[in-house]
């Protein structure tokens, strides 16, 4: 592959991976009044 | 504290984290694993990413966060579904009507895609019991042509899903195998069981064991296709389909030009339409799910999780497996070829093919096909759930009732779907190519022009756990309706005044290249409207005489 695939290919991979953990952490560990177990 | 139609108190989401792999769930289906990467391979591979973040970007986030908003702020107010939502934040007569397409979207896709879905489970069975055909490894060797790929390694597993699914002999009608009916029963009555536990009980319970499960199969899928180096040939291997799928090509082939392809309509349109169906936009069933929410409940981050859940799920997760899988075993060329017969003849033909060369492969097939499964399963009780929801809140049905009408006219519609040829394609055009980027353009103008821009903004910053920039306001405001407007102009230009232009306007098929369109698929039309209008009925009935009889019995002359 060259070199402008892996910068597609890990560029998308990076955003989409970080974006997804920072929303699951936020959710799962988040310091929100609603807490963990309620909506 | 919302009550439904019956008087009862409205049900809850359990947990924000089964609220939000519910979501995800929702959107994550057969098409994240199949239909995005055949669409970035025929449009560009990497350069098709660009297009696909701008949609992402511009229309589909602020469209998620204001079905969000919108389905929270019917739902505390004890409705479910659109025609009620709409007539909420619009006081004119015609909102109610214009929200029948919150309904009919979810109806007919679930009279389609839970027998697709079917189909997955069926296969997973198949594929463990070793009932699936069985090519000698040797047929497959180094410098086969796409065509002769095509006639001896996967011609058998073709006519094995023509089998399946009765399509095999041709004509108006399918004849399905009794296996095959056998297993969407199995689909059926599972879901009907499921949707009769409840919100929580039901959907909740089943995304918090699918989804997880779903993302570790499909893990695991990618390490094993990402380790198949070079099963053929040395000239081609995993690495290549990588290549193939993210190596940018700027150029794209279009009539026979090479055209640019950032200034490509088509390949706009198509990043624009795998966004949104993807996503699950413009069908009503996100706003049913949010109407679970509490008021005070947030819809931006849950929001943006099912945003990033979905397109992981496409991006990093979908395009790794079927199609790279495929460039391995078969070369680039071929790989290609399967990509533009579809997604059923990548998911359901080819990959049984390529298992069936692999060490342990009946059980990597199984594995599969239940990540298929897993996906349509969690999209079918969101496209079940609008319906019962209607019924509850507006008929005031217990959810056992509702449950069970929404039961009949599934059972009604999905035969369609078994016995018809074309009949998918049908209900396919409809619900998911015509109806929602509608739905979403009525949606946006209630919300930001009619109920306001800044009282949307406002309702959905209550409870909010993430600020969102104000620049998805003015997105939402005037880029997305703007977005929107083109799709639909586009598909109108391209379904109606060319054809009419060129005098095939009534000639040819409007729903799918190929369809033969007899007195079968006009069959299958009718019933589509006949659909449409009872909803229309319903909502008009629900309004005009329902109402007003309450009205009556509280307060008395």
């Amino acid at each position: 592959m060259n070199w402008q695939g892996w910068v597609f290919m890990l560029s998308a991979w990076t955003f989409f991976t970080v974006l997804l953990i920072y929303c699951f952490y936020r959710i799962l560990f988040g310091d929100s009044g609603q807490g963990r177990d309620g909506t | 504290m919302s009550m439904n139609g019956n008087g009862e108190k409205r049900e809850h989401w359990g947990t924000r984290i089964g609220l939000v792999l519910a979501m995800a769930g929702n959107a994550i289906g057969l098409g994240n694993f199949l239909r995005f990467p055949g669409q970035a391979a025929a449009n560009g591979g990497g350069a098709f990413l660009i297009p696909y973040f701008i949609c992402l970007l511009l229309m589909a986030i602020p469209l998620m966060w204001l079905e969000w908003t919108q389905g929270r702020y019917g739902g505390v107010r004890g409705h479910g579904t659109t025609p009620a939502m709409f007539q909420l934040m619009w006081k004119n007569p015609i909102a109610k009507y214009l929200g029948v397409l919150g309904l009919f979207i979810p109806t007919i896709i679930l009279f389609y895609y839970s027998y697709i879905g079917s189909w997955a489970l069926g296969f997973s069975i198949k594929t463990l019991l070793g009932q699936t055909p069985h090519v000698e490894r040797i047929q497959l060797h180094e410098g086969m042509s796409a065509d002769e790929i095509s006639q001896t390694v996967l011609n058998p597993y073709n006519e094995f899903l023509g089998s399946y699914t009765g399509a095999g002999d041709g004509g108006m009608w399918l004849r399905p195998e009794a296996f095959t009916l056998f297993v969407f029963a199995i689909v059926y009555f599972l879901t009907l069981w499921l949707m009769a536990r409840g919100v929580s009980g039901g959907i909740e319970a089943l995304a918090k064991v699918a989804m997880p499960l779903l993302f570790i199969l499909a893990i695991g899928l990618v390490v094993r296709v990402f380790t198949l180096g070079h099963p053929v040939s040395r000239e081609y291997g995993v690495m290549d389909g990588i290549a193939f799928l993210w190596e940018p090509k700027w150029y794209v082939e279009r009539d026979g030009q090479q055209v640019f392809v950032l200034l490509d309509s088509k390949t706009w349109l198509a990043a624009a339409g795998q966004v949104f169906f993807s996503l699950s936009l413009g069908m009503g069933a996100i706003q049913c799910y949010a109407s679970y929410l509490r008021r005070k409940d947030d819809v931006t981050l849950t929001g943006l999780s099912t945003s990033a859940s979905n397109s992981f799920a496409e991006v990093v997760l979908g395009a790794s497996i079927a199609l790279p899988a495929a460039s391995a075993f078969f070369g680039v060329a071929a790989a290609q070829m399967i990509a533009s017969k579809g997604s059923f003849y990548l998911g359901f033909v080819s990959m049984p093919a390529i298992f069936s060369f692999l060490p342990a492969g009946n059980v990597l097939g199984f594995l599969w096909f239940l990540l298929l499964f897993f996906a349509a399963m969690t999209s079918i009780v969101a496209m079940c759930q609008p319906i019962i929801a209607f019924l509850e809140d507006e008929f005031g049905m217990s959810r056992t009732r509702a449950v069970a009408a929404m039961g009949l006219l599934w059972l009604i519609g999905v035969q369609f779907a078994i016995w018809v040829n074309g009949g998918v394609d049908v209900y396919d055009f409809w619900s998911s190519t015509f109806g929602p980027p509608l739905m979403a353009l009525i949606e946006v103008v209630i919300l930001m022009w009619i109920f306001g821009a800044d009282k949307v903004w406002q309702e959905m910053h209550e409870g909010a756990l993430l600020r969102v920039p104000r620049f998805f306001y003015y997105c939402a405001k005037y880029v997305t309706p703007i977005f929107l407007i083109a799709i639909l102009g586009t598909w109108f230009y391209e379904n109606v005044i060319r054809p009419l232009l060129s005098g095939e306007l009534f000639t040819r098929p409007i729903e799918a290249a190929g369809l033969e369109v007899g007195w079968h698929i006009w069959m299958v039309r009718g019933f589509v409207i006949l659909v449409f209008l009872l909803q229309v009925f319903a909502v008009w009935y629900a309004w005009n005489v329902r109402k007003s009889m309450q009205r009556a019995e509280v307060l008395p002359e």
